[in-house]
């Protein structure tokens, strides 16, 4: 623990009386990106306020660098850059103004507040809006100018609360490309209910569902969870259910509309082939045949024990 | 602090940077420009008049601008305080605070600092008035206007906090906007609810604001005030860091609200001990200490230990006072007529009962008293019960002799009491003079002085030939019991009252008594002074009395050429008696008229002599005349031939001597009708001024060395002039109304246009 970044033990948060957050435990000992995953409401927000000290726990213990968070938060927090999903900007101040008044509020010293300014400018792309109202920005670079504020004072562990939220399709390859690039040097901590974005940016992952930590492991055993086990049969007429189902490893069938089946099978083995064969062999008429990738939804409900309800 | 000062730097950049404030300080700009140049032009126009300027300082700032600040501030703040925390909140950027390494103090704290900062930009803006007037008014009071602009800044601050707190609860900003100016509006007229419950009273009155900077703008920097300023800030401020402590959970609920209801009863309890009387502590920053009560009361005051309590008994149908000055809602106001006494005497206990019984004033009426002051209750919505019957008031005190209207009752701890009235002119209620008058009659120092004279003129008489109007009445403030006399009866055979300094023989019916006569002998021998007044009618009793002072009633009336009444001798002051009575030089040019009056003569190998008064020197002139005299004569015409002696003739003298180590004192007059209820009543046309009450006034002041009346009169404060010509009033009206909210608004423009387009 002592070398650790982050040590999240025990954490429990109650808002009047319904627990946002029960009994969550994971650590961040190295640089690189852990993704925060859930579907909205499951507790990643509030998780990610109480490890920024924006919001005191009910219940168990933050760890920054080895600093008790509710004892000396003010020590710990010169640790922490935090990028809400709304972005804590001034909207009348200009980058520069802000991003100086964002380092004092981290306690840099007077004589490296400029040079860290112009370096978080740099890295984010924004140097030469340097007097550019933050009103007057586009929402990616908004974005980017809350991403400086967080990295700012160098801390070890920078939060990131959907940070692709709300921008489009190339504001978000550009922000993901950045936050790995701040990976490199230290820990993040993102949050996303977006599975491909866990899949882009994310070495580690930590999966938060009706605020239970239900999985936590690397990107590669997060994959394993999310091999299919399902396929769509489409057919040109009636599908001949019972068939199909005698089909070895199929586990069950779900008729669908429009002539087609979910099949569930058991995943180790390769159904697909032998519904084809089959259906080649009995003229089933089989126009179509399609591996389901797993939806996130599906993937919360097996981590955490339930059955996708149809 | 480096935290603080980085929060409020960038809070006041948000400000600045944004229109809002610049709008908001170019319309204070104009108001206080109004509030400025309305003294200032009535000064000019008041010295083009050649009229005298007097506490030119107070009439411009206390009085003027910094009132109308004051007044209306509450106004504009919540424009300013609106978006402090609601902004950070709605917008999101409190979380860079709270992921900060900044504690909620130092973000409430910061907060703060830059209204402070924004509160010395307001009264920095003052500082142009101050300017010009230190510039223009001669001897300007510059203390004067630093303690008035301590108030304004403890006042800003304090509404700011409350803004702060408020700002902190909701997150909208037009909703914080109105919500801090209903609370606000409530703070400062909340003043005037329940002021007739005791209890509430005291809440209410410490629930209002603004009147707490009243005394700052008057010059009087008070330790009471001053905390309760820095209280209410303090508390609103801790407030609002539980609030912050409370929406980051790191206070629950419940320690949350336990951590308010300790912060508001520990403020509560600290305003409570400050505001007790002995704890106050005051610096008057005039320069003639207008604010304090003056040595002269002071030292009376040094004389009373003990305790002392003022009771104020208040008549429900009383018409004239009772209500006005005493009634249950006015109480506070009341007391604060006392503050300055109890500034130096902090056990001073000042208690209200109310009654209703008949008063001497009151219209005459055939309702029974109990329905009447049953209306009279209902229509000033008090409570009934609360009023004592006439039967009740009578078990704890005899009120009739004071007529059962509005009257005080001060009484030492030693049983000693006295009353204090109310007084039937402008002003109405007691001034410094009276009040020190009548405590002093509660040291016992008090001069005694006595009255002998027959049923001719009454002290206590109501008909016109009577005295009573300038010796006994209650509700004139410048008779003598008001004045601070101990005013004695003396029937000329017993021994004098003890202490007795001035004897007053006024128009005797009969010759005294060979055994009166050997008494009041007696008394100026041994050095006492007299007060002799005759008559056309009382000549020949008042003669043996003249007589021990070596002057003669002389024979005859002295008549004057008029139209109408020539035996109306119009008397004028002597030069000689202007050097012995200063004052009298105020009213030089004024006239004392007396109807029928007789000559003086006097000797003066004893006494030194003063003429006071002789008649006039006119054309025709004044005749003595010795043969009878009829009112109803036609043409009443000098005439040598009759006997008439025409020529000047002393009707009031002064007499001088010195007597057993003291210096003896004697007035003669020889009329008595120029002090009669009837002469101060009747009004003289043909009489550009009558001064029979100002004469009189320093005659029995004379008497009594100067004692009395109390000479609270402090020296006029310097500031009496103004630099600047009249005509060109239009052109400061311009820099004023004009120039400077422009540049204030074109400057804030430029910032906003120039930033906006970034």
């Amino acid at each position: 623990m002592k070398n650790s970044i982050l040590v999240v033990d025990h954490l429990s948060h109650r808002y009047t009386t319904q627990w946002a957050i029960r009994d969550i435990n994971f650590e961040i000992t190295r640089s690189g990106v852990l993704g925060l995953l859930g579907s909205n409401g499951a507790g990643k927000s509030t998780t990610m306020n109480i490890i920024c000290g924006v919001l005191s726990q009910t219940e168990g213990e933050v760890y920054i660098n080895g600093i008790d968070l509710k004892k000396h938060p003010e020590q710990a927090k010169m640790h922490i850059g935090f990028l809400p999903q709304k972005p804590p900007l001034h909207p009348d101040l200009t980058i520069d103004e802000y991003l100086h008044h964002c380092a004092g509020l981290r306690r840099m010293p007077g004589s490296e507040i400029r040079r860290s300014v112009e370096e978080a400018k740099e890295r984010c792309g924004i140097a030469h809006f340097s007097k550019r109202l933050l009103r007057n920005l586009s929402g990616g670079y908004q974005q980017r100018v809350g991403i400086a504020q967080a990295i700012i004072h160098s801390p070890a562990l920078v939060v990131l609360d959907e940070p692709t939220n709300g921008l489009d399709p190339n504001q978000i390859v550009e922000i993901r490309k950045l936050i790995k690039h701040i990976a490199e040097d230290r820990a993040v901590l993102l949050s996303t209910h977006i599975l491909s974005e866990v899949q882009a940016t994310c070495d580690r992952i930590n999966m938060i569902e009706h605020g239970h930590l239900v999985f936590s492991g690397s990107l590669g055993e997060f994959d394993n969870q999310i091999i299919p086990d399902t396929l769509i049969a489409v057919f040109a007429g009636t599908p001949p259910m019972e068939a199909v189902g005698k089909v070895d490893g199929v586990r069950r069938i779900v008729e669908l509309s429009g002539n087609r089946l979910r099949v569930y099978y058991n995943n180790e083995q390769p159904v697909s082939h032998r519904i084809i064969e089959e259906s080649v062999r009995h003229k089933w008429d089989m126009t179509e045949i399609n591996v389901e990738r797993s939806s996130l939804d599906a993937i919360f409900a097996k981590l955490s024990g339930k059955e996708i309800v149809e | 602090m480096k935290q603080i000062w980085r929060i409020a730097k960038t809070e006041m950049q948000n400000l600045f940077f944004s229109p809002v404030a610049w709008v908001v300080l170019a319309i204070y700009a104009i108001q206080t420009g109004m509030a400025f140049l309305e003294p200032f032009g009535q000064a000019l126009r008041h010295q083009v008049l050649e009229w005298q300027l007097w506490n030119v300082t107070s009439q411009l700032f206390g009085g003027g601008v910094f009132a109308s600040v004051k007044q209306h501030i509450f106004i504009y703040l919540p424009l300013i305080t609106m978006g402090l925390m609601s902004r950070e909140t709605s917008s999101g950027s409190v979380k860079l605070l709270y992921s900060s390494p900044v504690t909620s103090g130092q973000i409430i704290m910061g907060k703060f600092l830059s209204m402070m900062i924004f509160a010395l930009v307001m009264i920095g803006i003052l500082f142009i008035y101050i300017g010009f007037a230190a510039v223009t008014v001669g001897n300007l009071q510059l203390p004067l206007i630093l303690s008035g602009l301590l108030g304004l800044f403890l006042l800003i601050c304090t509404y700011s906090a409350i803004g702060l707190l408020i700002s902190c609860l909701i997150s909208y900003q037009i909703a914080v906007a109105l919500s801090t100016f209903a609370v606000f509006t409530a703070l400062n007229y909340v003043g005037s609810i329940g002021q007739d419950i005791p209890f509430i009273r005291d809440i209410t009155y410490w629930l209002s604001l603004s009147g707490r900077a009243d005394g700052f703008l008057r010059g009087l920097i008070g330790s009471a005030d001053t905390v309760y300023f820095l209280l209410v800030i303090t508390m609103t401020l801790m407030l609002a860091v539980i609030k912050l402590r409370m929406v980051k959970h790191s206070l629950t609920r419940m320690t949350g609200w336990l951590s308010v209801a300790g912060v508001m009863v520990i403020a509560v309890m600290f305003g409570y001990v400050t505001s007790r009387p002995v704890m106050k502590v005051y610096a008057d920053t005039t320069i003639n200490k207008s604010q304090t009560i003056t040595p002269v009361s002071r030292e009376i005051m040094s004389k009373l230990d003990g305790g002392l309590t003022i009771t104020t008994y208040v008549n429900l149908l009383d018409p004239a006072f009772s209500m006005s000055f005493a009634a249950p809602n006015q109480v506070m106001n009341d007391m604060r007529r006392f503050e300055q006494y109890v500034r130096f005497k902090p056990e001073i206990k000042m208690e209200y009962v109310y009654y209703y019984d008949q008063a001497v004033n009151m219209p005459v009426s055939s309702v029974p008293l109990r329905e009447q002051a049953e209306k009279a209750a209902e229509a000033k919505r008090l409570r009934f019960s609360r009023f004592k019957t006439p039967e009740q008031i009578r078990d704890i005190i005899d009120l009739s002799h004071e007529g059962n209207v509005l009257v005080r009752r001060i009484t030492r701890g030693n049983g000693a009491s006295t009353s204090l009235r109310f007084f039937n002119d402008i002003q109405k209620v007691a001034t410094e003079r009276e009040i020190s008058a009548a405590l002093q009659i509660l040291t016992g120092d008090a001069p005694v002085v006595a009255f002998f004279g027959g049923s001719m003129r009454d002290i206590y008489g109501l008909e016109n030939k009577d005295i009573n109007h300038l010796v006994a009445e209650h509700w004139n403030r410048t008779s003598m019991v008001n004045l601070g006399y101990v005013v004695e009866s003396w029937d000329g055979l017993s021994p004098l009252p003890e202490k007795t300094e001035i004897l007053f023989i006024v128009d005797l019916e009969e010759p005294l008594s060979d055994r009166a006569l050997k008494n009041v002998s007696d008394f100026v021998e041994s050095g006492g002074n007299l007060f002799i007044s005759s008559d056309l009618a009382s000549r020949e009793a008042m003669r043996p009395v003249a007589a021990l002072v070596d002057v003669q009633l002389t024979d005859g009336i002295l008549l004057q050429s008029s139209p109408e009444d020539p035996s109306l001798i119009k008397a004028y002051i002597t030069l000689p008696a202007m050097t012995m009575f200063p004052q009298l030089e105020r009213i030089s040019g004024g006239t004392v008229t007396m109807p029928g009056t007789h000559a003086l003569a006097y000797d003066t190998t004893r006494f030194r002599v003063t003429d006071v008064l002789m008649t006039m020197m006119m054309q025709t002139g004044t005749w003595n005349r010795l043969r009878p005299y009829n009112r109803m004569e036609r043409e009443v015409k000098y005439e040598e031939t009759a006997g008439d002696q025409r020529g000047r003739f002393p009707v009031a003298i002064a007499l001088e001597r010195e007597i057993n180590g003291r210096q003896q004192r004697i007035f003669v007059g020889g009329d008595t009708d120029w002090l009669s209820n009837g002469e101060l009543r009747t009004s003289r046309n043909e009489i550009a001024q009558q001064v029979n009450i100002g004469v009189w006034s320093e005659i029995i002041s004379w008497l009594g060395y100067g004692k009395l009346p109390l000479d609270v009169n402090r020296p006029i404060a310097p500031d009496r002039n103004v630099n600047y010509e009249y005509v060109n009033l239009g052109t400061l009206k311009v820099v004023f109304y004009g120039i400077i909210p422009a540049l204030l608004l074109v400057g804030g423009l430029v910032i906003w246009i120039v930033r906006k387009r970034r």
